[in-house]
């Protein structure tokens, strides 16, 4: 008995004493994911920060129902096409409130903000550590800070004119906060054109292609500029770029095809192979996504297809005369109904849905000269281009296969059940981008151009403008016309209309129409300038008068004629020139206030918005 | 069980009272009487040494029973075993040193192999008028039963059978009553009233007060318990149980509430349970699962595999802890209550050899919806085209009408032209494209063929269940081992599951001092095989093959965008497979003055492998080149706790301490390749990834997670009847291990037997107990690494040199919270417990209040920082309920049998604090703290309060005006402008029901037949409203697909409930969900002993069981109430064998 409880006491006892609290073993150990303490500490560990900005800005143009979509429907250029849904942006007043949940399978309008603000959070992050890491030498450092403030500059010039006045944040935010205030735009503005003024002497002449450049830097600043009314400003910035011997217009074919008789410089120019090429000297920014390198976190395709042409597939959508299905979307030598495919149609155009559809203002009105090549075949497809291609056509044999796609029988009747969606006009020289792995191709990984050097002329075009130098305003506008083989415009025929037709022309899905249409809009309110439409705007009346609602009303006629689609009429409204800011942002900013746009619910609660003024090290923010 | 006489209930001593007590036991019992009365002489080789004077007896019998094998039955009322005796003895035979001890006493001994039964001699007959009765015990299956206490009601005088169960008990007067009880059997009385013999059946015990109950690191016996412990023995359920254990427990105990099985698999996660409400809040669905999931403990091992894994055979009794005193052992994350599994020992005896098998299927439960014919199709394709596409282009009458159809008045000419269709001449085509019919529907509505598609989608499955198990015990080594084979198939085409489990629990006694065992669970479980679900793009007029009958259709119904659902099934092959090893190796030392020293080692292994490849054979992925992913991950986990126990009596005082050290550490290892292109071909798969030429993935993901707890624990009884229970416990886990690692919980509780008591006087009342506790719990249910700023590595392209590579990008999608600590949960729990009419009835109820404190929540951060939500602790949560639970034998007539068990649950909670943001409301000036609108958490409401717009009902055509104000269309729902504003915002929405049922119900009833048994098993959730999103007719393009067979709104078929079909999205109507289910309906026969003897089969019975034979939701306008879908209902044949 002794014996064994001796034993059972000595082995308790042992067991007992390795029993150690020790708060080493309770510390937690994250084994694959960097921690920012021993990750953000030198040039590259802060410009990964910065290739996440790069990342997330490539997200607005790629995969389905990006948020860019969002910027041709709200403008004069497009509008909504998904009739088959409800929950899409057509009643505008009706569906664009502070409540509505921004972001459905349909449209993403609301990442503007998230990840516009996700894109400012690692721009911080980099301002606020710039300090503590550890530099080469100066050019490495500002290079960095100034990539870094062109990133914050880049959302901010998008937010103000999307939202208007918004919080303005300048600092690494490390824990929760909810005490935000809202900021004057203009003030956001002035910081922005600091912040850029600053990269646009540090910032590399040459960069990785994807990276940004002194040339976006200067590109973005002619935008900020314009929009503060620093118009000589704007000139020189403009200038920066396009004096700055490494861009130039292209205007000699170049590329792949530039052999290719049939086929012209416009062509060149938007091809997928031809965007990153070195000789190509118009690319100013370039979002950079790679059929091989798929591998880059974002598995999104460029499925610009999928947005942007009509939806020509859709069963029973066109029919011929005869009243028969005409046209099928499967590949060549699928099986329709038992019958082979042998008129390719979704290999050479893609399979496009038309989330969103062109006005007539930029299928027709908008162009005024026969020999533009934006707007001729095979840069420019029109339906009727389009052949009746289902194989059941040729096995019973109706006459129109293999004919021509028509709208109208002959008796006058409709031949097309959905003309928003499934029939309209479009520039497949820029919206066709291969997609190699997809039999029935939406666009694949591919580059996009992001800023682009006729974007430059069309802004120094603009600064000429507000200054009435309409003959350098002209030649602007003409070097990129020109280049289309279009004829010259003169110096009187020169105003913001004709300025934003060109930009229609030149920049159909590739400028942020909605953004660009209310900077111009704040510039007229600002300047107090008569518009050529007549009317003269201010700032006090912005959301109820403004030159943005008068130029949507002006040229789409879906919004100026309330059409009917099955689920709504289209419709805007004045206030619409700023987005609402969404409840879920107001919400949870419980210890603060956001002010709601004039217009919408909650408006009514706004106070006055806070102001940046400058000072040591990133300036402060403060009443007004 | 009666107060006179339950002190005086036979007592067991020493370690073997636990074994004993439990009922089972008694049936250990006899199997060994009957197996050692002819070969056993171990009473005869064994020789005692002992030396006492004047000690009491009870001393002197506990030391025999510590030097041998030889335990004591005895009577305390009738043995006096406070009697100081005196005796020295060495190395005799027990015959010797009990007649040494007896000698000269009235007491009268007799050895059954090593047990020793006490009883007093009956007395001399020295009175007249007296009786001699005689008789024989046994149970309700006819064995008799040895030890049973008699005794003649309000005397001490009384007698206990002898091995044959036979009783001889003299001169006692006319009409006394006779006591029968028996540990774990119900006691029964009898008068004389002049009868000579009687012959007694004792029933099972089913108050159970002696039986055992599990409270985590020990036991305790049921009346002793202080907290809300609800205990079901897993033989009572396994007449309808299926191979899925979560079934048993569904409807099985109040407080408990465990979702609807809807797999072949079934349900294997404890987030598919709930006890006692929701407390955490969480934004995602799922999480908000998880956070209130209860904690699972298997054997002592917390337990964080899958439940699939634990085979229902193995399983010997559930224990749910429900209040805070008796989770609080478990602190640190008990707060959702606890689940404890014990699984089967070998019992004493010959061994149990024990096969059963089940075969069954599975097939789509009555409620639900058919798939439109053709005609209905085709009407409902029309209704949509007319609701939606009239207004876009103005077109003719009869415009979507067949030419057979034509509204009076319209020409088949003008029919032609509405579309310039004038020069078609076929009528078919014409109409049929109007209608959205691709080619391939026209030609087969021409071929007048129709797909009925529920063939390719539904199945009748195929389930087995075939177990064997061998268990057994003798005084070294007691063993339980068992394998099970599982094939289940689903509803779903190829759904499938199938797994191999097996078990081994051994328990060796070393030495005397010196016990060890293992118990481990193995299985090897496949996931792999790809179920189809229900496509609505297959309509009724799609092809499922081309015309040689074998291949499949790439677009069934013409609609490119949506293969043939059955080529995923055919060109994507899966392996989903899991081995797991559960495992405890422990040791137990029995020390000195009571205390016992326990040391456990709880290891866990889970290796996983998910191969998958996609065949370049799929038309879709032909242009891959063939695509296939490996992924292993390895789980490895292990949890020491090292238990010393003092377990002590001191006359009316009986003390029961615990004090456990634990540690556990959780490693997880993971790794995924997924490449394309594969050369010369892809007929490998995922068997050779060196063939592919493209990378599309490869990563690896590792984590690891450490925590301890230190806790000790009381239970103290004094006169049986006054029970107390406190703990402590405090937690570390890494989570939270930069400024919080630790915490502490604790607990106490009483209980009060009011039964026991001398004054307590109501002979119809057995049983009144009552309860009181109160305890601290906590919740670390967040994410291992949630504490810390995490930055997500990722690739992106970047053209440098004219060549396009990778560089890197980095970003943080976590904000670090350093302060992170565990949600408490603080609770009161106040029960009662009561028995009556001798057991008849019996039940309990227990009322509950719970604050949830520091709730870890995902605070919602404006999205300007740039993150969504950071976990932080704030706000708190209040849950209050009750849970009342009743028994009943209902009739009990030798051959007939029918008991019921009834129990309501009553749950509400409410969110008293969020983030405690306070905020003047701008117009009333008052301070009020601020809502989370976002998450529609809302202070002063419940968390599953609905929060929405209010439907009026539908706008009909003659409201079409006013309906166009709000931009909707006759057939949309009219919903409530509260302030008139003309548009739908956050302020015309309005409080209305509850998402949760706040009544639960459970009902089960068994009756018993001779040999047949019947059982119902039936539950109900009362009051709960939810969504019916399908009641917008919005889940499916009406132009190219197909639909339910439902109502939809027209102008000529209006109604209020149905809208339109794809009806403006705004506005969802709210249906009461109330429904009442018979879960389970199992009819068994058990083949008569008697004709079983022959065979050498102890047992054998078959049964048919239902599961989900029917539900019934009055209100609710969809299919299954809790799954909304198509839901499987079970039939099987069990057949059970023990040797």
């Amino acid at each position: 008995m002794k014996k064994y409880s001796t034993i059972a006491f000595l082995m308790l006892t042992m067991t007992l004493l390795n029993i150690r609290c020790s708060n080493e073993f309770l510390t937690p150990k994250p084994l694959s994911f960097y921690a920012p303490e021993n990750t953000l500490v030198d040039a590259n560990g802060l410009n990964s920060l910065l290739i996440a900005c790069l990342s997330k800005t490539r997200n607005e143009y790629y995969g389905d129902s990006n948020p860019f979509n969002s910027e041709a429907v709200f403008s004069d250029v497009a509008v909504s096409g998904c009739t088959d849904e409800t929950n899409v942006q057509m009643d505008l007043p009706l569906q664009v409130l502070p409540d509505v949940p921004m972001d459905t399978k349909n449209h993403t309008l609301g990442r503007f903000w998230t990840e516009g603000y996700k894109r400012i959070q690692y721009a911080n992050v980099v301002i606020s550590r710039m300090d503590q890491a550890k530099w080469n030498n100066d050019e490495e450092r500002n290079n960095i800070l100034g990539k870094a403030y062109f990133h914050r500059a880049n959302v901010y010039y998008r937010l103000v004119h999307q939202y208007g006045d918004v919080p303005l944040v300048l600092d690494e935010i490390k824990e929760a906060k909810l005490d935000f205030f809202t900021c004057s735009r203009e003030s956001i503005l002035r910081k922005c054109k600091k912040d850029l003024e600053f990269a646009a002497l540090w910032v590399y002449t040459v960069s990785p292609i994807g990276d940004i450049n002194k040339a976006a830097v200067n590109h973005l600043l002619t935008k900020v500029n314009l929009s503060l009314g620093a118009f000589d400003d704007a000139i020189t910035s403009a200038n920066a770029v396009i004096n700055d011997g490494v861009h130039k217009l292209m205007t000699a074919r170049f590329g792949a095809y530039k052999n290719d008789p049939t086929h012209d410089i416009i062509w060149d120019l938007h091809q997928v192979e031809n965007k990153a090429l070195a000789e190509n000297t118009e690319r100013i920014w370039l979002f950079v996504s790679d059929e091989s390198l798929t591998e880059d976190g974002a598995s999104q395709k460029l499925a610009v297809m999928r947005q942007t042409t009509p939806f020509w597939g859709g069963a029973g959508k066109i029919k011929t005369p005869t009243g028969q299905a005409g046209i099928t979307d499967q590949s060549l030598g699928a099986n329709v109904a038992g019958f082979q495919v042998e008129i390719d149609i979704v290999g050479k155009y893609g399979r496009g849905i038309a989330k969103i559809r062109p006005s007539t203002y930029s299928q027709f009105d908008l162009w005024d000269d026969v020999n533009d090549l934006r707007h001729k075949f095979p840069n420019w497809i029109r339906m009727e281009d389009l052949v009746y291609n289902s194989p059941i056509l040729k096995n019973i044999s109706d006459p129109y296969y293999n004919k021509h796609l028509q709208l109208y029988a002959s008796t006058g009747v409709i031949l097309c059940t959905d003309t928003i969606r499934s029939w309209f006009n479009w520039p497949a020289y820029k919206l066709f981008v291969p997609d190699p792995t997809n039999p029935l191709p939406q666009g694949g990984y591919a580059n996009w151009y992001c800023f682009r050097l006729a974007e430059t002329y069309l802004l120094r075009a603009e600064a000429y403008f507000w200054k009435n130098d309409l003959a350098s305003a002209a030649k602007d506008v003409n070097a990129v016309r020109t280049r289309a083989g279009c004829g010259t415009y003169t110096p009187t025929q020169i105003n913001i209309g004709t300025i934003l037709d060109e930009r229609a022309r030149e920049l159909y899905y590739e400028e942020p129409r909605k953004t660009e249409l209310t900077r111009i809009a704040y510039i007229l309110a600002q300047t107090g300038k008569t518009c050529y439409n007549g009317k003269t705007y201010n700032l006090a009346n912005f959301s109820t008068n403004n030159f943005w609602y008068d130029r949507v009303i002006e040229k789409n006629k879906f919004y100026r004629e309330q059409v009917r689609a099955p689920f709504h009429n289209y419709k805007v409204a004045e206030w619409i020139v700023l987005w609402p800011i969404s409840a879920t942002a107001i919400n949870a900013n419980s210890l603060g206030h956001i002010n709601q746009n004039i217009g919408y619910p909650g408006a009514e609660s706004n106070i006055l918005p806070l102001k940046w003024i400058d000072g040591p090290g990133d300036g402060s923010i403060v009443k007004q | 069980m009666n107060k006179n006489n339950s002190v005086g209930g036979l007592l067991y001593h020493s370690l073997k009272k636990l074994l004993l007590i439990m009922r089972i036991a008694i049936f250990l019992l006899l199997v060994e009487f009957l197996q050692t009365q002819a070969t056993d002489t171990y009473s005869q080789n064994t020789k005692l040494s002992i030396s006492f004077s004047n000690t009491e007896l009870v001393k002197v019998l506990d030391k025999i029973e510590n030097q041998s094998e030889f335990y004591f039955l005895y009577n305390e009322k009738l043995i006096d075993a406070n009697r100081k005796v005196s005796i020295e003895a060495k190395d005799k035979p027990i015959e010797d040193v009990l007649k040494s001890l007896f000698s000269g006493t009235d007491v009268e001994y007799s050895i059954i192999d090593r047990k020793i039964i006490l009883a007093p001699a009956i007395l001399s007959e020295s009175q007249q008028n007296g009786k001699n009765i005689t008789g024989k015990v046994t149970d309700l299956t006819g064995a008799t039963l040895p030890g049973v206490s008699i005794v003649v009601k309000g005397t001490t005088k009384g007698v206990i059978t002898d091995i044959d169960g036979n009783f001889s008990i003299s001169n006692i007067p006319e009409n006394a009553t006779l006591q029968f009880s028996f540990v774990g059997m119900k006691m029964q009385e009898f008068t004389v009233e002049g009868r000579t013999t009687i012959n007694v059946k004792l029933e099972d015990e089913s108050i159970g007060l002696e039986e055992v109950v599990a409270i985590g690191y020990g036991t305790v016996k049921k009346k002793d318990l202080t907290g809300a412990v609800t205990r079901i023995n897993a033989e009572d359920l396994k007449k309808e149980a299926t191979s899925n254990m979560t079934s048993m427990l569904r409807g099985s105990i109040p407080g408990l509430a465990v979702n609807l099985n809807t797999s072949a698999k079934g349900l294997s996660s404890s987030s598919d349970m709930l006890v006692r409400g929701q407390s955490s809040l969480r934004t995602d669905a799922s999480d908000m699962a998880s956070a209130n999931a209860p904690l699972i403990v298997v054997d002592g091992m917390i337990y964080y595999g899958d439940l699939s894994d634990i085979n229902p055979i193995d399983i010997g009794s559930f224990d749910i802890l429900k209040d805070a005193s008796s989770t609080a052992i478990y602190g640190a994350r008990a707060a959702n209550g606890v689940v404890l599994i014990t699984t089967k020992k070998g019992k004493k005896g010959k061994p149990i050899i024990n096969l059963s098998s089940s075969t069954g299927v599975a097939y789509n439960s009555p409620k639900h919806f058919d798939m439109n014919n053709g005609k209905q199709f085709i009407d409902r394709r029309i209704a949509g085209f007319e609701a939606n596409e009239r207004y876009q282009i103005s077109k003719g009458p009869g415009y979507y009408t067949s030419s057979e159809n034509l509204p009076s008045g319209v020409t088949l000419d003008q029919w032609k032209a509405y579309d310039g269709s004038g020069s078609g001449d076929d009528l078919n085509a014409i109409w049929l494209n109007r209608i959205g019919f691709a080619p391939i529907e026209i030609a087969n509505y021409e071929a007048g063929k129709e797909t009925d598609f529920d063939k390719y989608t539904w199945q009748t499955g195929l389930t087995q269940d075939y177990n064997m198990s061998v268990s057994g015990s003798n005084d070294a080594v007691s063993y339980y081992i068992s394998l099970g084979y599982t094939k289940n198939e689903g509803i779903r085409y190829n759904e499938g599951f199938n797994t191999i489990r097996s078990r081994i629990n051994l328990e060796a006694n070393i030495t005397k001092w010196l016990k060890v065992g293992i118990n481990t669970q193995m299985a090897f479980r496949d996931e792999s095989p790809i179920a189809i679900e229900n496509n609505l793009y297959n309509t009724p007029y799609s092809s499922m093959y081309e015309a040689d009958g074998k291949t499949l259709v790439y677009a069934p119904s013409g609609y490119v965008n949506i293969p043939n659902f059955w080529l995923e099934m055919k060109y994507h092959d899966r392996s989903i497979k899991y081995n797991t090893m559960n495992s405890k190796i422990y040791g137990t030392l029995k020390l000195p003055y009571g205390f016992t020293f326990t040391s456990e080692f709880m290891p866990r292994f889970n290796w996983n492998r998910d191969y998958e490849s996609w065949s370049s054979q799929h038309p879709l992925w032909a242009s891959q080149g063939g695509r296939a992913s490996r992924q292993n991950t390895t789980i490895s986990e292990w949890q020491i706790n090292n238990i010393l126990k003092w377990n002590k009596t001191f006359n009316i005082h009986a003390f029961d301490i615990t004090l456990v050290q634990n540690a556990e550490k959780n490693q997880f290892w993971s790794e995924y390749m997924y490449r394309q292109k594969f050369l010369p071909n892809d007929v490998l798969g995922y068997h050779r990834m060196q063939a592919a030429s493209e990378d599309l993935e490869i990563s690896s993901n590792d984590e690891v997670s450490t925590g301890d707890a230190l806790l000790a624990r009381l239970n103290y009884t004094l006169k049986s009847r006054y029970n107390f229970t406190s703990s402590f416990r405090r937690d570390g886990y890494s989570a939270f291990g930069q400024s919080n690692p630790r915490a502490s919980f604790w607990s106490t509780a009483i209980g009060w037997t009011i039964s026991e008591e001398k004054f307590f006087n109501v002979s119809w009342m057995d049983v009144l107990k009552f309860r009181l506790s109160y305890g601290t719990n906590g919740n670390r249910g967040v994410g291992i690494y949630d504490a810390l700023a995490n930055l997500t590595s990722q690739k992106y392209v970047l053209i440098n040199n004219g060549s396009a590579g990778y560089v890197t990008q980095l970003y943080a999608t976590r904000m670090a919270n350093s302060k992170l600590k565990w949600e408490q949960t603080a609770a009161y729990n106040s029960g009662i417990d009561f028995a009556i009419f001798k057991g008849r009835l019996r039940g309990n109820l227990e009322v509950y209040y719970k604050q949830t404190k520091n709730l870890l929540i995902p605070r919602l951060l404006p999205d300007i920082t740039g993150y969504t939500s950071v976990f932080s602790n704030a706000g708190q949560v209040d849950n209050k309920g009750f849970e009342f639970a009743l028994s009943s034998v209902n009739i009990n007539k030798k051959d007939f049998r029918w008991n019921s068990d009834f129990s309501v649950t009553f749950n509400r909670n409410k969110i008293i604090h969020l983030f405690g943001d306070f905020k003047t409301d701008l117009v009333t000036g008052n301070v009020k703290e601020v809502d989370d609108i976002t998450n529609k958490w809302f202070i002063g409401h419940a968390i599953d309060q609905i929060w929405d717009y209010n439907i009026l009902g539908i706008w009909q055509e003659s409201e079409a005006t006013m309906a166009k104000t709000y931009g909707f269309s006759p057939g949309d729902y009219k919903i409530e402008d509260v302030n008139n504003d003309g548009i739908f915002t956050d302020a015309d929405k309005k409080f209305q029901g509850y998402k949760s049922p706040p009544f639960r119900l459970t009902f089960r009833n068994n009756f018993q037949y001779k040999n047949w048994e019947l059982s119902i098993k039936m539950y109900s959730s009362l009051g709960q409203s939810l969504p019916n999103i399908y009641l917008k007719n919005g889940q499916a393009y009406y132009d190219r697909s197909t639909y339910f067979n439902v109502p939809y709104w027209t102008p000529e078929n209006p109604g209020n409930k149905w809208t339109r079909i794809m009806s403006n999205e705004t506005g969802i109507l709210y249906e009461n969900n109330s429904f009442v289910r018979i879960d389970n309906l199992s009819l068994s026969y058990n083949i008569p002993r008697t004709l079983l003897n022959k065979f050498s089969i102890a047992n054998c019975s078959f049964s048919l069981v239902s599961d989900n034979p029917f539900v019934w939701a009055p209100n609710w306008s969809w299919m299954d109430p809790e799954n909304n879908s198509y839901t499987p209902s079970f039939l099987s044949l069990k057949l059970n064998l023990t040797l």
